[in-house]
């Protein structure tokens, strides 16, 4: 491969791997906007962990 | 014509690093910084934790946040506690990045790395469970690793800069110095260039020395001072680690996840994208080191590939059907073998790795971009972009776990009960309903570890059984709570078995469930109610055990005092040594 087309190659590279990076961070504060529970209610067993 | 100087300031490595971890933990704490405490599961900080024996770890109780407590009180005593707190939870970021960063070869790996160091799911998991006597001992482990190096390179004042690291690991717990001692030991044991075998076994005894001197705070109070633990199989069980993304235990495990509660999961983790992508770079990180070989770079990074390796090792066994059995037998029988209940905390020693690694793939990006003939300015960019990584694998840690983390302050009726309680007669004091965790509608309704014990300048006799979720239990150590539960059980006369163990006041939270088991306190008297506080007085007992144990409770403190002792003459004649000789060189 040339010079040119290696520079080519890493730029477009580049470029997909921002773009692909960008979408699932979006992805993750997507869901994290939707994991954003409503205060939890008064329980009667308050335990160490979850299941 | 004199040229002008140049202006700004060059960062080194270390800087650049403590600057990232800086940015990481005030993105990463975002509204939780506000004046007030952060309280949830096992994060207690109160306005001023007493210097008792409690904190101490003296006090016949099991020696959990010892001495980690202790750094806590003496901070609470400079400054007001929620200060403290912010200070202690600041510096693991700050530390961890400082020290990846000066693991790096380039001030890109130095930010790209500790970027990682700092922003990944075990420290998000272990701060969301409130752990940060571990996370600070996980911060130590790169400075830990340099000075082992350094030792290893024979530098001058090594062994000085060892011991205090050393000295700095204690101070975080029994945890963080376990995990500490398993990177220096691993540092000077690896295989490497020609180092004579004595001073080789001079370093390993320098380190073992220290490690068993500072540790003394918690091992003597463990070993002597608290009752006999037996480990419970339930406890192996309920603290195994656990799969908190789709690629099972080690796939979790790998990407620094896999903590036990569910309830501290975060978002995304779930997602095979989110987590795949994660995945993905970490194998790549490693695919980089084996072609690489980075365990013939020093003796740094081979330990820390060893301890790495070791850490996954352990995190993974108790999840493994076959090595399920000899982490339980370890577990229930071995002396100590409760540090190895809740696995996955070693699993910090393989994310340190992966940061030093995750450094490298950065740099090599730069690289190929430069080689490619892209311009330093684009080649640059692009590694930089592919640096941010662990942001974009765990967004939900951002702003305070997306504003789950909210500082608040204690109810005034809080801090005049513990005003009035203080001024009382002696006697222990017993808090109910009969649970170790709390949920306050001034916190957010959040689980958190019952604060009274560290509010009060006494003995507080909680429930110490952990409640899990299936109406299990694991079951605690001390023997009077585990006679107030049996009461409770039996409907017995839990006054009097409260007065039998020391008990002379009864603290009621009438906010909590009382499902959790309440003592019949009528015909009691009652001498303060206030907001949701209610405070009884049994009447006078008879001085529990705890006051008739002698000064040789305190002989742990005596050998730790024994290492800070120990490593300052090092430093002393280090210092000499150094003047010494630059006086010959002089003359």
């Amino acid at each position: 491969m040339g010079e040119g087309n290696k520079k080519v190659a890493f730029n477009v590279g580049g470029a997909i791997v921002g773009a692909l990076l960008a979408a699932v961070a979006i992805f993750g504060l997507i869901a994290q906007q939707g994991s954003i529970t409503q205060p939890q209610k008064f329980s009667q067993n308050i335990d160490y962990n979850q299941q | 014509m004199m040229r002008p100087a140049r202006a700004g300031v060059r960062l080194g490595r270390r800087s650049i690093g403590a600057l990232t971890g800086l940015a990481c933990g005030l993105l990463a704490l975002g509204p939780g910084l506000r004046p007030g405490y952060l309280l949830f599961y096992d994060l207690v900080f109160v306005p001023k934790l007493p210097l008792g024996d409690r904190t101490l770890g003296v006090d016949g109780s099991v020696p959990r946040a010892v001495p980690n407590d202790f750094v806590a009180a003496l901070l609470s005593q400079l400054m007001p506690g929620w200060l403290a707190q912010k200070l202690l939870l600041m510096a693991v970021f700050v530390v961890v990045g400082a020290g990846v960063g000066a693991l790096s070869r380039t001030r890109l790996g130095a930010a790209s790395g500790a970027l990682v160091a700092a922003w990944n799911p075990y420290v998000a998991e272990r701060l969301a469970i409130g752990h940060w006597g571990y996370l600070l001992g996980y911060a130590c482990l790169p400075f830990l690793a340099a000075a082992a190096a350094a030792c290893r390179d024979g530098r001058p004042r090594a062994r000085t800069r060892l011991g205090v690291w050393l000295l700095l690991s204690a101070c975080t717990g029994s945890t963080g110095a376990v995990l500490g001692l398993i990177v220096v030991l691993c540092v000077l044991a690896v295989p490497g260039p020609a180092q004579p075998a004595r001073r080789r076994l001079r370093d390993l005894g320098w380190a073992l020395l220290i490690f068993l001197l500072a540790g003394a705070t918690w091992w003597y109070a463990y070993l002597v001072l608290a009752p006999s633990q037996d480990s419970s199989s339930i406890g192996v069980e309920a603290f195994m680690s656990r799969a908190d993304t789709p690629w099972g235990v080690v796939g979790s495990l790998l990407t620094g996840g896999g903590i036990w509660n569910s309830g501290v999961w975060f978002a995304g983790r779930d997602s095979v994208v989110t987590s795949g992508l994660a995945l993905l770079v970490v194998v790549t990180c490693v695919v980089l080191a084996v072609r690489d070989r980075v365990w013939r770079l020093g003796p740094a990074l081979t330990g820390l590939a060893i301890a790495g390796l070791a850490g996954l090792l352990l995190a993974a066994a108790s999840a493994v059907p076959g090595l399920r059995d000899v982490m339980t037998a370890a577990v229930t029988s071995l002396p100590g073998g409760g540090l190895l209940r809740d696995a996955q905390k070693f699993v910090g020693l393989w994310v340190v790795l992966v940061a030093v690694l995750a450094g490298r793939l950065v740099e090599r990006v730069r690289e190929i971009g430069e080689r490619a003939g892209s311009g330093r300015a684009m080649a640059l960019g692009v590694a930089a972009i592919v640096a941010l990584w662990p942001l974009i694998t765990l967004t939900g840690l951002a702003w305070g776990a997306g504003g789950k983390w909210r500082a608040v302050s204690y109810p005034a009726s809080y801090i005049s009960m513990q005003e009035r309680i203080d001024a009382l007669p002696p006697g222990d004091v017993a808090v109910f309903p009969w649970n170790l965790y709390r949920r306050y509608p001034w916190d957010h309704d959040l689980v958190v570890l019952d604060p009274w014990q560290r509010l009060l300048d006494r003995r507080v006799l909680v429930n110490d059984s952990l409640p899990l979720a299936g109406g299990r239990d694991v079951p605690g150590e001390d023997p009077d709570a585990a006679a107030v539960s049996r009461a409770l059980a039996e409907r017995g006369d839990v006054p009097q078995v409260l007065r039998a163990g020391g008990v002379r006041y009864v603290l009621v939270q009438t906010d909590q469930p009382a499902r959790a088991g309440m003592p019949d306190l009528n015909g009691v008297r009652q001498i303060a109610d206030d907001g949701s506080l209610r405070l009884y007085d049994l009447g006078t007992v008879r001085p529990g055990a705890q006051d008739a144990r002698g000064l040789d409770r305190y002989a742990g403190w005596l050998l730790a005092a024994a290492a800070v002792v120990i490593v300052a003459a090092r430093a002393i004649l280090d210092s000499l040594g150094v003047s010494g000789s630059r006086r010959l060189t002089r003359g």
